[in-house]
């Protein structure tokens, strides 16, 4: 067996064996860091996928610059959209049928934190 | 050379010009479009001023007026500026200015120009046959569960041709660094082709934001649910995010190029190098980052915390550092250069002048407490039509005529060019200078009716206006005119430096005869010498 | 230098590959593009974790589960497939390369009859939507990204079957060959893009509260 052929099996092999970690570890309470954990194990099956089989590995910085700015672009999105969620405070929040205390709040103090809206609770 | 060796002479048929991969045809194709879309945006523009005449808005009704401010902004933005320069410039220059024979992906180039007209020839048709009357933001919940108009339909033009930005980007890049010919470094690259890949940065990088968010747009309005709603608990402000996380960096889509071109503009008629050339090349990469910071500048109003507003108010800030860098530089480009006023050149100093008060007045904007007075306000309106009008568009206009020796092989009339750019200036600054002023009164935008103290100033608008159509119907007739009877254009009327001069007018089918070798840096211009020509080519030029 | 040699130089700086660039440059977009849809996924959640959580456990985790297992099982024919073409073996590369349509038809075919099966319990969130509890507001935004974000995940499947049913058909015909692989490699990038993200996708759908 062609020795690259064999590392596409053990990539291929390791990738199941996250799979199976990620979904057992969803059924073990981990109190609030499943869902770390979960998303640790699946960007390492990306990583493995993105090395392996699209040959990152060989790529030159181009192509590597790519993919880290289209990542980033993402992370800039997600991250400035949070900084106006988690500190507007009460007068603009949304109507938040299933809200419970504490969790999924605004951050600052003043935050809605109780069932304002009625409609689908 | 006989124009039959040229890329116009090859193949005359309908067929031949539909079927082309030649990036230089299909810029004329895209400048066909886009002029026509230009004048549909214009006259779009001409109601709402005639209706503005009078306080009553006596022209139209008032529901006429909203789907007349969206047919112009969502065709001057989609359909005009964002493929204006990129597509028609930029694709028959990019490749020229780097020495390659076409761009990467040729048939991908044509497939962006049938998506380009497909799109907006079916958005266009439903704006002005239905209607819509959201603006061209699009604005949740107003577009999802308000409006009676046909925005889905729109939305779906507009998602089309986003795939026609993102594809011209992609192909842009790949270009970029792939085909430059040897000795061409990337800091011998012009800076209009550095314009343009930072540029295609922006276009590949925000557009798939907008189709993706027109997307859950249109699912929220035909299934009745989506994370826009708030009745359904979702979150009217994270379409504003999501829509500005695209359409702040698209003003970037529309001002970089603009930049691209003066730089070029302003280093031939100085006749000299442009100042600081690898800090001009800094300054682009930079606005271009930083252009995926600020959006939240859109959003201060709008019930976003105002923690956000502060960090998005210091980041917009950020951007007057590197613009600032620009405009210094090419003003150190002009002292003690050996000048000349020819049509571009007076294009192009128009644009440092207007692009200084669109940037200067934005700086106003992105001050947290003075924007909750102005935001919303004719201000507002007056400070992107100088970035827009008076930076892309002007802009435009100058790398038309300086080009257009090459793009056509016939110059243009001089004297009726620069009567144009004349008149251009001043209707330009008629128009919109007023609207500064009632915006600092306080008159708010996108209203069919207004109070009457604001009537003066609005018909000094109105009355810029038509001086400004004017302005922009001159080059539509003196260019079509010198198409057939304006002189024969040599290969490098300017004496300009640069890969494109050095190759017929109009080029020949790939370009260049042999693939060029450069040898020298770019805007090789010496003071004061007019025989001069810069850049060195061919390989018998190399040492 | 030799004027031949020299010329061979130039043309060969100019004829550089630009398929494999190309196709980085559309996956940076795609990735953009499905990260609108995690973005909208992120702050719902935020808002309503309580719904979300209970939505998750009304998804099938085991045909959730099962097609992760057969995404991932057609990256590695896809990737072995490239190889075999790389190293000339073109019979066997058709094989892989059918092996993994197949693979990718079966997780449409589950994917459909999960689609099936989530309507017939009243999950579709502009149908007849039913939720018991009292997070069905959450819930109904849950199983609303549910749909958008699976839906263009298979929209992306489908254009790759169709992809790699060319591909095929191009190897078996000695377009492509180991001279000739930069279209078999480009589209395998686009493939795994496809596996990347359902890889993302599987635990924010499937498994958000299991416990």
């Amino acid at each position: 067996m062609k020795s690259e052929t064999r590392t596409g099996l053990v990539v291929w092999l390791a990738l199941l064996g996250l799979l199976g970690l990620t979904l057992a570890s969803s059924y073990v309470p981990m109190d609030g860091f499943n869902a770390p954990v979960n998303i640790g194990i699946a960007a390492a099956k990306a990583a493995l996928v993105g090395v392996f089989f699209m040959r990152l590995r060989y790529s030159g910085a181009t192509v590597r610059l790519a993919l880290l700015t289209a990542a980033l672009m993402v992370a800039v999105m997600m991250g400035l959209s949070f900084a106006d969620i988690l500190t507007r405070g009460r007068a603009a929040a949304p109507p938040r049928p299933d809200a419970s205390a504490g969790y999924g709040s605004s951050l600052l103090p003043g935050g809605c934190v109780s069932c304002r809206s009625t409609r689908w609770c | 050379m006989s124009n039959t060796d040229s890329y116009l002479g090859a193949g005359l048929r309908l067929r031949d010009w539909l079927t082309t991969t030649d990036h230089k045809r299909i810029a004329i194709l895209y400048a066909m479009g886009i002029t026509a879309f230009f004048f549909v945006g214009g006259a779009a523009a001409t109601l709402i001023r005639l209706s503005l005449i009078t306080p009553q808005g006596d022209l139209v009704s008032a529901e006429t007026y909203n789907k007349l401010f969206t047919v112009h902004g969502v065709v001057m933005v989609w359909f005009f500026l964002i493929p204006s320069i990129p597509a028609t410039l930029g694709n028959f220059l990019i490749p020229m200015m780097i020495g390659a024979h076409d761009v990467a992906f040729p048939r991908l180039n044509l497939l962006s120009w049938y998506l380009y007209m497909g799109g907006a020839l079916f958005t266009v048709a439903d704006l002005i046959i239905g209607g819509v009357d959201t603006g061209w933001t699009f604005y949740t919940p107003l577009s999802t569960m308000f409006s009676n108009t046909a925005v889905v339909a729109a939305v779906a033009g507009v998602f089309v041709v986003g795939f026609s930005s993102i594809l011209t980007g992609l192909n842009f890049i790949v270009t970029v660094h792939r085909r430059r010919a040897p000795g061409m470094g990337w800091f011998r690259l012009p800076l209009f082709v550095w314009a343009l890949y930072g540029t295609s940065l922006i276009l590949v990088l925000a557009t798939p934001v907008l189709a993706m968010t027109l997307v859950l747009l249109a699912a929220e309005r035909l299934f009745g649910i989506g994370i826009f709603d708030p009745a359904l608990g979702g979150d009217p402000l994270l379409f504003q995010h999501l829509f500005w996380f695209y359409s702040h960096p698209a003003v970037y889509i529309m001002i970089l190029p603009a930049m691209g071109v003066v730089s070029e503009v302003i280093a031939c008629f100085a006749r000299k190098p442009v100042f600081g050339y690898r800090m001009m090349a800094y300054a682009i990469i930079g606005i271009a980052s930083v252009s995926f910071l600020v959006w939240g500048h859109h959003m201060f109003v709008s019930g976003q915390s105002m923690y956000a507003g502060m960090v998005f108010s210091f980041l917009s800030y950020l951007v007057a550092v590197p613009s600032a860098i620009k405009v210094f530089n090419w003003t150190a480009t002009l002292f003690r250069g050996s000048i000349s006023f020819e049509a571009p050149m007076l294009y192009a100093l128009g644009f440092i002048g207007l692009f200084m008060l669109g940037g200067l007045t934005g700086l106003y904007l992105a001050a947290l407490a003075l924007d909750v007075n102005l935001t919303d306000t004719y201000f507002v309106v007056a400070h992107f039509h100088y970035i827009m009008v008076g930076g892309s568009v002007m802009a435009y206009f100058a790398g038309i005529h300086f080009w257009w020796p090459k793009i056509t092989g016939r110059m243009y009339p001089e004297s009726w060019a620069r009567l144009a750019a004349i008149a251009i200036f001043i209707g330009f600054n008629l128009t919109f200078f007023p609207q500064y002023l009632l915006g600092m009164e306080g008159m708010p935008r996108r209203y069919w009716e207004y109070d009457p103290q604001f009537q003066v100033l609005n018909v000094l608008s109105s009355a810029g206006a038509a001086i400004l159509a004017g302005g922009y119907l001159l080059p539509a007739l003196y260019l079509s005119w010198s198409l057939r009877y304006g002189p024969r254009a040599a290969a490098n009327p300017w004496q300009a430096t640069g890969l494109e001069w050095q190759t017929p007018s109009p080029p020949p089918e790939g370009n260049f005869p042999t693939t060029p070798r450069v040898v020298r840096d770019p805007y090789d211009y010496t003071p004061g010498n007019r025989d001069e020509a810069g850049a060195a080519m061919h390989p018998q030029a190399g040492p | 230098m030799s004027a031949a040699s020299q010329d061979a130089a130039l043309e060969s700086a100019a004829e550089r590959p630009v398929g494999e660039l190309g196709m980085w440059v559309f996956l940076a977009t795609e990735v953009l593009f499905f990260g609108v849809l995690f973005c909208g996924y992120v702050v719902m959640r935020w808002y309503y974790p309580q719904g979300f959580a209970a939505a998750s456990r009304h998804t099938d985790v085991v045909i959730g589960s099962a097609n992760t297992a057969v995404l991932l099982t057609s990256s590695l024919t896809m990737a072995l497939a490239v190889q075999s073409l790389q190293q000339g073996a073109a019979r066997r590369t058709v094989w892989l390369l059918a092996a993994t349509l197949l693979l990718g038809a079966a997780f449409l075919g589950l994917k459909l009859y999960e689609y099936r099966d989530d309507y017939l319990r009243h999950l579709v969130p502009w149908l007849d939507f039913v939720f018991p509890g009292r997070h069905a507001g959450g819930a109904r935004l849950f199983f609303y990204m549910y749909f958008v974000m699976t839906g263009a995940h298979a929209l992306h499947l489908t254009v790759g079957l169709g992809v790699v049913t060319v591909m095929i058909i191009g190897v078996a015909r000695g377009a492509f060959s180991r001279e000739r692989a930069a279209p078999v490699e480009v589209a395998a990038l686009y493939w795994h893009l496809i596996d990347v993200v359902w890889i993302f996708l599987y635990p924010i759908l499937y498994l958000v509260a299991r416990t």
